[in-house]
């Protein structure tokens, strides 16, 4: 006999997803970051060889 | 290193091609093999729970590549790879551990067992976490680089246990779902591998092969930008 086991099998999924989504969302994220960080670098360097120049 | 234009159109290619059999892969489980006579629908898990387990496998195997490589060669590249892999993997086992949980509740009658294979991926796990943690505590970057080279081969140790443990011990509750197993047949949990559960599970396999892949170059990448910017950061502190 088949047993009603459909509430594990979406609990079962919904783990599994969740952690794929947490693994792709913190690269997302520390990619974001990155480009955040790259930003206010080239800010920072536009800057210096702006005050060099002068 | 800066991605050329042909790399970045590749890795975006395998990244909507890996979402692209993602989606099919859980479409299938959901619709070409019915549910199992016995577990009933809870054993759909079944196919998530052993394509992570491949994914990690193959990721773990490649952070052995990759130390191997880097104790020859000393190229940073391999270190990227090595950090990559074991965080990926990390993250797949946990999914494979998570889910082998949940399924274990109906079928075993509790989440959780100190069964021999349960305690070995639970070993495995942790070994590989604390790659990270004894990593990230060591300050020199070329002892770090060594050390997680010569860890991460070691490690593997932990995967090929997972693997053999159940085969060699007679006392598992853990089904054998392919190979020798000189367990005593009174596994909880076990199942008929029928032709479309068969067909379904290797097309979940080979999904989390690619997108393992996929996500080790998308954390290699990463690894490499970062470390582009950590040292021209350095440059533009020096130059203050």
């Amino acid at each position: 006999m088949t047993s009603d086991t459909l509430n594990y099998m979406i609990m079962g999924y919904g783990a599994g997803f969740s952690l794929l989504a947490l693994l792709v969302g913190s690269l997302w994220l520390r990619y974001r970051n990155l480009k955040a960080d790259e930003a206010a670098l080239e800010k920072l360097e536009r800057e210096t060889a702006e005050t060099n120049k002068s | 290193m800066t991605y050329s234009e042909s790399r970045n159109r590749l890795l975006l290619n395998l990244t909507y091609g890996s979402i692209a059999l993602f989606i099919i892969s859980n479409v299938l489980n959901f619709t070409y093999p019915g549910a199992e006579r016995t577990m009933g629908e809870v054993q759909r898990v079944f196919y998530i729970h052993l394509g992570s387990f491949f994914g990690a496998f193959c990721v773990f195997f490649a952070a052995v590549i990759a130390g191997i490589a880097y104790l020859r060669t000393r190229n940073i590249k391999w270190d990227h790879l090595g950090l990559a892999s074991v965080e990926i993997g990390l993250g797949l086992s946990a999914i494979n551990i998570v889910t082998g949980a949940i399924w274990a509740r109906p079928s075993w009658g509790t989440f959780w067992t100190w069964d021999p294979r349960l305690t070995s991926i639970a070993i495995m796990w942790l070994t590989y976490a604390a790659y990270l943690f004894l990593r990230s505590a060591l300050e020199d970057p070329e002892q770090r680089r060594r050390f997680a080279a010569v860890y991460g081969i070691l490690a593997f140790g932990s995967v090929l246990l997972t693997i053999i443990i159940i085969r060699v011990r007679p006392d598992v509750i853990h089904p054998t779902v392919a190979g020798p197993s000189v367990s005593s047949g009174d596994v909880m949990g076990d199942f008929n591998l029928t032709p479309r559960i068969g067909q379904t599970v290797l097309f979940s396999i080979f999904t989390y092969i690619v997108l393992s892949a996929v996500l080790v170059w998308h954390r290699v990448r990463l690894e490499e930008q970062t470390e582009q910017i950590r040292s021209r950061k350095m440059e533009a502190l020096s130059r203050l």
